[in-house]
């Protein structure tokens, strides 16, 4: 009746939206007190975590595997879309050094409040591309794969 | 109606479902764990609901975003209810109770994913299911501090067997494929220099598509790993029952063989990684009178360059030749090795099923072949479910002729007495495994 409802097709768009928004509640709290290091971080450590596997892999402990995000392909490719100049993260080494220094102990508070702003609006915009991607049917091969061949 | 309400309702209705089901059957220890999570997970997520409906909505947090935040919360739910109603089918007269018992007892003592536990599912399909429990969790896990809800348990993984096994035992076996994917997600298939190695080649081949090349690798690679966990943990009765379920359900031509699918890598070159693993556990011995063996060894005869991509790309040339490289990227010599190597490291505690079957084997298919459950004492201890199901399996499989002879009213032409037996002898299997379990029990509690 409504087309492909199969949410389990499109978990990892779930689990993404779902860590965005744990994420939040992180970020939005430690908006509340920008003087100190946020008490509660730890979706932002799971963030850095991730986000420094996508580059370096082999640094990842096996048993670390199940606990990141964005490693598999629908958080991969969400991810990928999210990262542009209107969300103002156009790689993954900018949003790692953002939030790193959000956490970070001697982070001065205007600086930790201007990264926690930016990292809201990207996580929130990450979270409005996961909806829409789990939502809609998913590409099952990229465009351009094809070009591999030639 | 608003949003909110709506999926109040939801989560209630889901509630009480949960209820009801419990009040009227009884369920594995696990399963009725994971159902009372969700009870208390639904009572913390309508709480939720009420403290987030617009008079009491949060002013720091943008509209827009809390609407979004509100989708995410019901689609955590709309997950949620793809497992619960599997889990609330499979009570305890729907499941192979006393194999299901003795598999997380026999799993959760491998110091790679020590006590872990498994709740059961029943699926609709004829096919086995491992639903990636990672998933859950993490979804679970994120959706937990949105409406502060219970904590989940540790190690928990999701087994679905098909709704016509609930009887038997060795098909079920197949459910070891899924458990072998449970400690993929636990334990990791590869080891950090192994996962860069990986990721550098396929970069070099697959450059900016690397992100789509390498969950498909490595999904294939787990497909292996699961096989080889499997037949490592039980023997070959893994390997005759995934025989058997292919028979039932395909042709197994040699072209349907040789073909990879999207998901899953050709079951001939699944089958010579079995084969590998039976042959250095020294099943050799007891498998090369069956017809299967034979099978068997000619299936893995197959060369690399044989395999075909899956159906849907072999009229597309240029995804036929990308689906190509992903199989041969797969197969190189020594990324097989390396998960055989890591299968052997992860399950070095094992108890070697073939050990176990050559202690009792001769006992156990005395008892089959006289039409009597295969409890009794052999040497002082009685058979090891692990010698059950393997000297089972190879009874049903070779040795039924003895047992025709036992029973003479039953003729092994007709097809209702050969069904007839064949789920007998299963079903004194099962009862072997339970006697094992409530011995193994008493003598834990006495001591």
């Amino acid at each position: 009746m409504l087309g492909r409802r199969n949410v389990r097709d499109s978990v990892g768009y779930v689990t993404l939206g779902l860590f965005s928004h744990a994420l939040l509640d992180e970020l939005l709290e430690a908006k509340r007190k920008p003087e100190t290091p946020p008490a509660r971080k730890q979706m932002v450590i799971i963030a850095i975590e991730s986000l420094k596997a996508i580059e370096s892999p082999g640094a990842v402990e096996p048993s670390r595997w199940k606990d990141l995000v964005f490693q598999d392909y629908q958080e991969a490719r969400t991810l990928r879309k999210a990262l542009n100049v209107q969300t103002g993260m156009e790689n993954v080494d900018q949003i790692r050094e953002t939030l790193d220094e959000i956490i970070g102990p001697n982070t001065p508070k205007k600086k930790r409040m201007q990264n926690t702003d930016k990292a809201i609006k990207f996580f929130g915009e990450l979270a409005r591309i996961a909806i829409i991607n789990a939502e809609c049917p998913e590409e099952s091969v990229p465009r351009g794969v094809r070009e591999l061949v030639h | 109606m608003d949003k909110c309400t709506a999926a109040w309702k939801l989560v209630s209705s889901l509630k009480d479902m949960v209820a009801v089901a419990r009040a009227d059957k009884t369920y594995p220890k696990w399963s009725d764990q994971f159902l009372t999570f969700c009870e208390r997970t639904a009572d913390a997520t309508t709480k939720h609901l009420q403290e987030q409906s617009k008079d009491n909505a949060d002013p720091a947090i943008p509209i827009a975003m809390s609407l979004n935040r509100l989708s995410f919360v019901i689609k955590g739910w709309e997950l949620l209810h793809t497992f619960i109603k599997p889990v609330l089918d499979a009570d305890n007269l729907k499941v192979p109770y006393p194999l299901v018992h003795f598999l997380t007892e026999h799993v959760g003592e491998l110091q790679a994913v020590k006590e872990a536990r498994f709740v059961i599912e029943i699926s609709p399909e004829l096919n086995y299911f491992q639903h990636r429990h990672t998933r859950l969790r993490k979804a679970l896990d994120y959706l937990q501090p949105l409406v502060k809800g219970p904590m989940r348990a540790q190690r928990v993984g999701f087994l679905a067997l098909p709704c016509s096994q609930f009887k038997g035992l060795f098909m079920n076996c197949l459910l070891y494929h899924e458990v072998g994917h449970f400690i993929a997600e636990e334990a990791g298939i590869l080891l950090p220099e192994d996962r860069t190695k990986l990721h550098n080649e396929l970069e070099a081949s697959f450059h900016e598509y690397l992100y789509w090349a390498e969950p498909i690798i490595d999904r294939m690679m787990e497909e292996l790993f699961a096989d080889l966990v499997a037949v490592k943990l039980i023997g070959i009765a893994y390997t005759l029952s995934y025989i058997e379920l292919l028979r039932l359900v395909t042709d197994l031509s040699p072209n349907q063989l040789k073909t990879f699918d999207i998901d899953h890598p050709a079951d001939a070159l699944r089958f010579r990684e079995q084969l590998k693993v039976l042959r250095k556990d020294r099943w050799s011995k007891y498998g090369k009178g069956l017809p299967h063996w034979n099978q068997l060894q000619e299936i893995a005869k197959i060369p690399d360059h044989e395999y075909s991509v899956p159906s849907d790309y072999e009229d597309d040339p240029e995804m036929s030749q990308v689906w190509a490289m992903l199989i041969e990227h797969l197969c190189k010599p020594e990324r097989l090795a390396g998960l055989h190597k890591r299968v052997d490291t992860l399950l070095s505690d094992r108890p070697k099923p073939c050990e176990r079957y050559a202690t009792y084997a001769k006992g156990i298919k005395e008892c089959l072949g006289h039409g009597i459950v295969p409890s009794n004492e052999q040497g002082g201890s009685i058979p090891h479910p692990l010698a059950i199901i393997n000297g089972g399996t190879l009874f049903l499989l070779s040795e039924m002729s003895d047992l025709y002879s036992t029973v003479p009213k039953r003729s092994a032409r007709s097809i209702e007495d050969r069904a007839f037996l064949e789920n007998r002898v299963e079903m004194w299997c099962l009862k072997a495994i339970e006697d094992w379990l409530i011995i193994k029990k008493s003598k834990a509690k006495s001591a």
